[in-house]
């Protein structure tokens, strides 16, 4: 009778220890790298998905295991994923659980260029390579046609992101990029940051034609007011959610700004 | 008041207005000129002078009354109660007049704290200890909403640490609040120069001195409240300019109530300045250009004079 009890406990022991083997699995903290995990045809892979995760929406049958800032970590361990994966922002979250042998991959976003070799990187984690190089050459194909529809080029644009403080886009954000891809100008391209506080005075002395108001930004009565006669548009979430991704869906951001030129 | 003191204060004077010429006309472009003025400049500088002045007069009157230089503006659990204000503002109503539920949030708070530190049995350790339970409490609850709302985390930090660009509201009901609580002030201030001394030897009873600490709490609460309408949740000038203001100009609360206005204005003038001008376009947040501009000048006047503050 002892054995047999012993026994039990033994094999319970051994069901109950998370396997390793054949462990390709991974969780994502990123919302844009759970699009590309989607649009690579991988997320049986995708073991696990954070709050903001909300495109494409087969997401919600996955497990959320956190957000931005917090990872609830009985979760993780019972999941075991090989990788997390994780951009720029949420690297750091992602570096704290090397310690249970969980490999943290942090993939950067700071171009167009930067999409199309994340794409490529995660095909071959995921042995997807194929799907990552048709996407990819779908995409720039995807570009060429979108820089086309920009009818009336070289519009300056002063995305805001926030009004209190003055929050825009510097040199080194992605949407500065997709702006200038798409024919037009980002009047705060020359700022050597990535998204600067800046003076609203500096804004108005570069006599933007057209503004963008990022949808999660404060409502302000006084933008009117500051920048009178000038185009303002505020964008939907849906809008907000793609310009503010690195996704595959970058492509339609580029549409959006070579369209804001027509009235 | 001696020749030093009269010196001083013309030199304060004079570094005000050149302040507040440079916080005008510097590098104003000439084509948006009214526009900049009217919209961006003059409504920044009397938020700098409103707010500056609110902090130094609350600090003043808590570091008298409790007799002690570390009391600060917010002691009352006021930062915490605005700073929630603010995050529902910013949560339930999409940043819609968030300044004036922060005002609204400081002065619910505080009016809590001197109602729990009781009337009858007042004492400003009760109300210290009260206000740094509260301010722990809310604290804490702040933290959770920005943890729970990421998308918005960012913009609700920026906003807690206070600025003018950061406050929503210029309009004339903030100009009427400061008027009138300055008013208000300059009737009780005789009062606050016997609370200074030992309350035994002045009054006749501790509760004629209690009910002086009480009107002075809820004047320092209030002035405070109005100071986060203006500029947001600014820290360290409702200490540093009382305590300056002793070092430079003595212990007379009448001659300091007017030092503090212009020390205050002053120091947010030019902080604002600073941070606006020195890496332009950029702009460096306004709390820490204070720290970074305030500390250094302080402590050479601590060092130099500090020992006027045992008296």
């Amino acid at each position: 009778m002892y054995k047999l009890l012993i026994s039990i406990l033994f094999i319970f022991f051994i069901i109950s220890i998370p396997s390793y083997a054949n462990n390709n699995s991974f969780i994502s903290i990123s919302p844009t790298i759970t699009e590309i995990i989607y649009s690579l045809n991988a997320q049986e892979q995708l073991k696990g998905v954070t709050t903001q995760c909300n495109f494409p929406p087969e997401t919600k049958q996955k497990p959320i295991i956190g957000d931005y800032y917090y990872i609830n970590e009985q979760m993780l361990l019972d999941i075991r994923p090989k990788y997390i994966l994780a951009d720029d922002l949420s690297a750091f979250i992602g570096k704290k659980y090397k310690k249970y042998n969980i490999e943290p991959i942090c993939l950067n976003f700071t171009d167009i260029t930067s999409i199309y070799d994340n794409i490529l990187f995660l095909g071959k984690l995921t042995n997807k390579e194929e799907n990552s190089i048709n996407i990819v050459t779908l995409l720039k194909n995807k570009v060429k046609e979108a820089k086309n529809i920009n009818k009336h080029p070289n519009k300056k644009i002063l995305y805001i992101i926030s009004t209190k403080p003055f929050r825009t886009i510097g040199k080194n954000s992605f949407i500065t990029n997709l702006i200038n891809e798409s024919g037009n100008i980002s009047i705060t391209s020359e700022l050597n940051t990535s998204y600067p506080i800046i003076s609203m005075e500096y804004a108005i002395n570069k006599a933007p034609d057209i503004i963008v108001i990022d949808y999660h930004c404060n409502r302000d009565e006084n933008i009117s007011k500051l920048f009178p006669n000038i185009k303002i548009i505020k964008m939907t979430k849906q809008q907000s959610d793609i310009i503010d991704r690195p996704s595959p869906r970058f492509y339609k951001s580029i549409e959006f700004f070579a369209q804001l030129g027509e009235s | 008041m001696a020749k030093k003191q009269i010196l001083s204060l013309i030199i304060l004077v004079f570094l005000f207005f050149i302040c507040l010429l440079l916080c005008l006309f510097y590098k104003l472009d000439i084509h948006n000129k009214e526009l900049i003025l009217s919209y961006i400049r003059i409504p920044s500088i009397i938020k700098a002078i409103i707010s500056g002045s609110c902090l130094a007069i609350a600090g003043m009157f808590l570091q008298t009354i409790s007799k002690n230089p570390l009391a600060d503006p917010y002691l009352t659990g006021l930062s915490a109660g605005a700073g929630f204000g603010i995050v529902i503002s910013i949560l339930l109503f999409n940043s819609i007049n968030y300044s004036l539920f922060g005002f609204l949030g400081a002065i619910i708070t505080a009016f809590l704290v001197i109602l729990l530190s009781g009337f009858s049995k007042f004492s400003i350790t009760k109300l210290i200890l009260i206000g740094l339970s509260l301010n722990l409490f809310t604290g804490a609850i702040i933290s959770f909403l920005i943890l729970k709302n990421p998308d918005k985390s960012y913009e609700m930090t920026l906003i807690l640490t206070g600025g003018f660009s950061s406050s929503e509201i210029f309009d004339n009901f903030l100009i009427a609040l400061f008027i009138l609580s300055i008013i208000i002030c300059s009737i009780f201030i005789p009062k606050l120069n016997a609370l200074r001394l030992d309350n035994k030897l002045i009054f006749k009873n501790q509760s004629t001195a209690n009910k002086y600490n009480i009107i002075f709490v809820i004047l320092a609460a209030f002035l405070t409240s109005i100071s986060v309408y203006s500029a947001g949740i600014l820290g360290f000038v409702g200490i540093i300019c009382p305590l300056l203001s002793k070092l430079i100009f003595g212990n007379d609360i009448r001659l300091l109530f007017f030092t503090n206005i212009l020390l205050g204005s002053y120091l947010l003038l030019f902080s604002n300045f600073i941070s606006t001008n020195i890496i332009y376009p950029l702009q460096i947040p306004l709390g820490i250009v204070i720290s970074i501009v305030g500390v250094p000048f302080f402590i050479f006047f601590l060092l130099k004079k500090g020992g006027i503050l045992n008296n």
